[in-house]
């Protein structure tokens, strides 16, 4: 069983989308547990593709086809998990602030977190700090994340803070933020809980959010 | 009498042919017939609409090529720039290269302590003062942001250290139109009011599209207010081929030229000649970091062929040249500034900036802008050719010294040698007993004893006490109205 799961694990993280669901197929007809097949050969696999991106090993554009072909195992995997067996690691909420289009990285930790098995929802550019504290009310994610490009736009990222604090749900959620100009500091001025200072980063820190909420 | 005799000035230099800027010119044109541009702008909509654009999906304006082309006629294309003191400096019509300063950089380099630490508003002022005194670098930008004061002072408090410390001409970055009004202001109190500064303008305003295709509300605000105007303003774009434009290089051009022609076209169309300076950084972005690397040969290339269709415009070039990724002055700085310097210089980029910028656009280095300042000055011999007549070829003197001669005792050579380039940071020493290895002054040992003296001895042409009073006023009234004690924090002693 755990030479099928490495060969998945491998389909993964060369982003081979075709082998990987063969190899599925027969491994659900042969009896394998979905979850296991979840955890040991798409998870450890964006594990493996964190590692090497962090390297240098793996370019960006190879790590999120790694991603998209987890994402089509987790599909066919979905059906077959049971209750107890979550298809995602987590809910995310992310967006770019008020005031700031730009959401390149945004964008890029999204897809990255995806691929580690998240769930995304992205609200998408210039959302108002409400729109932050009512996504947290109807989605209940883990993670909160916010993205911002400008010096001035990233005031905004306090304001939502206040305003997750005011609607009273901030002790709810683990809130990270990142772009290029914010820093370590802000972040703790902020009384945000990270700092994503780069796409693998931010993933780690979701991580470590989600499996230690405290 | 020579007759049909072509002399090149300098090197000729192309990397695209005509036929090829007119492919990148159509591709731009196809992209904004068809797939459109998103404007955030109630009032660039409506003047787009009257020009005939297809304005139903404000976030798709279509824009026909005939709005296009009658744009390009009407824009300007010969701009001139004044130092403070009203003097034209900066002649911005494709026949000559100035390098600048750069903005909004979280920390510097500090020259003393050789560690990195957060930019204050002092560090503007030293920075500027040091471009001052730089030959080559000859207009500035707000070089960082000031550590310790609210975000939204920071670039106005740059802007008040950039009119105190120098003559030569500078561009504001402000984040929207209040802020440029601001600076407006600000700079008055200077020319003596807006009419003096629209004859003789000694700043320029910029603006930036979101790539891909996308003119914000802030950019277009800003646009509109210096066209009714007629201050200068720069557009420019920064791309990444991989991430916000296609991996393709030509698709990122011509992603980027119709960014900048829209832009311009909505510039012209609220007022037929404003002066538009355009231009960008086309780029890769890095796909191991993410990062909007400054050291890829990519970003020269992109930046040769953006210069050679802005030129084709008839348009001043924006370009950038001085910059590196490398967060240590060394080997990498070096060489990513010398390509950066020598391709826009080849390919006649106008106005130049950058000059400082270090890892990734996170810090300023007060001793890269001095040794940006003498790659620049060393490549005026590359880029000044060579002239062959009588004199040059200097047939009689080779005769008279006839073969195993030498030239050192020559008038001759008196007259010519000084010609010849002298490094002033570059070591050429010959090591002797006395002067070995580890007691010679390498590149870095200079450049940082430079670096210093400049900033210790030089004084910029002061503004009169009244006028410094004046800005010191107008500065508290944005700190005071904002809710802010004023004076703001000193950079602290300790660094």
């Amino acid at each position: 069983m755990e030479k099928v799961i490495e060969k998945i694990r491998e389909t993964v993280i060369q982003g081979n989308g075709e082998e990987m669901s063969q190899l599925i197929r027969s491994a659900l007809e042969a009896g394998m547990p979905a979850g296991r097949i979840l955890s040991g050969g798409l998870i450890d696999a964006m594990h493996v593709v964190g590692r090497h991106m962090k390297s240098g090993e793996m370019f960006i554009p190879e790590v999120l086809l790694s991603a998209r072909t987890m994402q089509k195992g987790v599909e066919m995997l979905s059906p077959c998990l049971s209750d107890s067996e979550p298809a995602q690691e987590g809910v995310i909420v992310i967006g770019t602030v008020e005031g700031d289009l730009h959401d390149i990285g945004k964008n890029l930790v999204s897809l990255m977190l995806q691929g580690a098995g998240f769930k995304v929802i992205d609200l998408g550019i210039n959302v108002m700090p409400s729109a932050f504290v009512e996504a947290v009310r109807i989605h209940k994610p883990q993670v909160l994340g916010m993205s911002a490009l400008l010096t001035t736009t990233v005031m905004k990222m306090k304001e939502t803070l206040i305003a997750l604090e005011t609607a009273g749900v901030r002790d709810q959620v683990k809130v990270m933020a990142g772009g290029a100009p914010v820093t370590q500091n802000l972040v703790e001025d902020f009384g945000a809980d990270g700092y994503g200072s780069s796409a693998p980063i931010a993933v780690d820190l979701a991580r470590k959010f989600v499996e230690s909420p405290s | 009498m020579k007759a049909n005799y072509v002399q090149f000035a300098s090197p000729q230099f192309r990397v695209l042919s005509d036929k090829q800027l007119e492919d990148l010119h159509l591709a731009s044109l196809h992209i904004l017939e068809r797939t459109g541009v998103s404007i955030y702008s109630d009032e660039a909509v409506d003047l787009l609409d009257g020009a005939g654009a297809d304005v139903s999906n404000p976030k798709r304006v279509r824009i026909p090529c005939y709005v296009v082309e009658r744009a390009l006629r009407d824009a300007p294309k010969n701009i001139v720039l004044c130092t403070r003191d009203g003097h034209p400096s900066l002649f911005l019509n494709g026949s000559r290269t100035y390098f600048g300063g750069v903005p909004d950089l979280p920390d510097i380099l500090d020259p003393y302590s050789g560690k990195r630490r957060p930019h204050y508003a002092e560090d503007t002022a030293d920075m500027v003062r040091l471009i001052d005194a730089l030959p080559n670098v000859v207009w500035i930008m707000n070089s960082g942001l000031a550590h310790g004061v609210p975000p939204e002072l920071s670039e106005k408090v740059a802007q008040v250290q950039c009119l105190l410390n120098t003559i030569k001409p500078f561009v504001p970055s402000p984040i929207n139109v209040g802020g440029l009004k601001d600076i407006l202001e600000l700079v008055q109190i200077v020319s003596g009011g807006m009419e003096n500064l629209k004859r003789r303008p000694f700043l320029l305003n910029s603006v930036e599209p979101s790539t891909p295709l996308v003119q914000s509300r802030e950019a277009l605000e800003m646009s509109l207010l210096c066209a009714e105007l007629g201050i200068p303003n720069i557009v420019f774009n920064m791309l990444m081929a991989g991430a916000t434009s296609p991996a393709t290089l030509a698709g990122t051009l011509a992603v980027a030229n119709a960014e900048l022609l829209s832009h311009l076209t909505i510039i012209q169309l609220k007022r037929p000649g404003a002066p538009v300076i355009y231009g960008g950084e086309p780029n890769i972005m890095d796909m191991r970091t993410s990062i909007f690397t400054y050291g890829a040969p990519e970003l020269c290339l992109l930046s040769a062929c953006l210069t050679e269709l802005t030129h084709s415009y008839g348009l001043p070039m924006f370009g950038m040249a001085g910059s590196t990724d490398a967060k240590i002055i060394g080997a990498q700085a070096g060489i990513e500034i010398m390509h950066q310097v020598l391709t826009s210089a080849l390919s006649g980029a106008d106005l130049v900036h950058n000059i400082g910028l270090m890892d990734h656009c996170t810090m300023i280095s007060p001793e890269l802008a001095v040794l940006s300042d003498e790659i620049v000055d060393m490549i005026r011999i590359t880029m000044g050719g060579l002239e062959i007549n009588e004199e040059t070829l200097s047939l009689e003197l080779i005769n008279q010294i006839g073969p195993g001669g030498h030239y050192l005792n020559e008038e001759h050579t008196l007259k010519w040698f000084r010609r010849f380039w002298v490094p002033s940071v570059m070591d050429r020493t010959q090591l002797t007993q006395e002067l070995t290895q580890d007691e010679v002054l390498h590149c870095e040992d200079l450049l940082r004893h430079k670096t210093r003296k400049i900033l210790e001895t030089h004084t910029p042409q002061p503004l009169p006490e009244e006028m410094v009073g004046e800005i010191k006023s107008l500065e508290a009234s944005w700190f005071r109205a904002a809710g802010h004690n004023y004076p703001y924090p000193s950079r602290p002693q300790s660094l």
